[in-house]
């Protein structure tokens, strides 16, 4: 029990003589570092966020033109794909680009 | 329906005493003035270097205002919240250092043999410390300068709470061998 006081007294001596040799950061700058960082991760999530709608219209483009595609080879008719393309793709391409994309601020 | 109603700003409440809640600027300036110190000397003695105190310190308080500790929490328990980030903080750094330094002591082992204790530094608290392993370091001044149970410690040091009194018992035992 002695030497657990000796050892709590002697650490606690030790954590009293313990001091920084230069001079640590002040609560103002890293307040400012925080928010500085802070800003930067918003503002990586809100460019993040505004690629999210063209991501989708991407990838809707893209299986519409698989969809087509495959209709065509299936079909074998080359008439097909022209008729397709005027009455189903272009209306929904031009859809998605009008709801989806995102607009120039 | 009445105690629908009266539910509702109770639940409102309860979840916002246990979201994380943003620190105004005052409040942390005094956050900040009562444990700069003690987390630096606490990161001192674990780690040995001056140099990564400094660094671990920086990044700790950036960390804390960045993933605040719910509000609900008083001052003793966010200063437990500070002092895990920082010991998480200071465990990676011990793993990198570990693994650069590894290949190299491998190497060097043959010509530095573990350094000899002399009668001048027995008595020497700083060195007997600098002698046990980083764990036991860090137990030992949660346990004995920050006054932390061993909930707490094991909060902090992210160990089971029954294997804390063990652990910390034999660090002790460590310690005192090294002393005397």
């Amino acid at each position: 029990m002695k030497m657990e006081q000796e050892i709590q007294e002697g650490l606690r001596q030790l954590a009293r003589e313990t001091r920084p040799t230069k001079p640590l950061p002040s609560a103002e700058q890293l307040w400012w570092r925080a928010e500085v960082i802070r800003r930067l991760v918003s503002r990586e999530e809100a460019a993040r966020q505004a690629e999210r709608p063209l991501l989708w219209s991407q990838a809707a483009g893209l299986f519409l033109v698989v969809l087509g595609l495959l209709s065509l080879f299936i079909s074998g008719e080359p008439r097909f794909l022209a008729l397709l393309f005027a009455v189903v793709l272009a209306p929904l391409t031009a859809l998605i680009a009008f709801f989806f994309l995102p607009r120039e601020t | 329906m009445t105690g629908q109603v009266n539910a509702l700003p109770k639940a409102r409440a309860r979840q916002e005493a246990t979201e994380p809640r943003l620190l105004t600027e005052a409040e942390f300036e005094g956050f900040h003035a009562r444990t700069s110190q003690p987390l630096w000397a606490y990161l001192r003695r674990i780690s040995g270097d001056p140099a990564l105190a400094d660094d671990v310190l920086q990044e700790s308080y950036l960390r804390l205002l960045r993933h605040p500790p719910a509000a609900d929490r008083d001052e003793r328990e966010r200063k437990a919240y500070l002092f895990q980030i920082a010991t998480n903080l200071m465990r990676d750094r011990w793993r990198a250092r570990e693994r650069e330094r590894s290949a190299l002591e491998r190497l060097l082992s043959f010509w530095s043999p573990r350094p000899e204790r002399n009668a001048g530094l027995s008595l020497d608290m700083g060195a007997a410390l600098d002698r046990l392993p980083q764990r036991d370091r860090a137990l030992l001044w949660l346990a004995h300068v920050e006054g932390y149970d061993h909930r707490e410690i094991a909060k902090v040091l992210g160990l089971q709470e029954r294997s804390v009194r063990v652990i910390l018992f034999r660090a002790r035992k460590k310690l005192e061998r090294e002393l005397v």
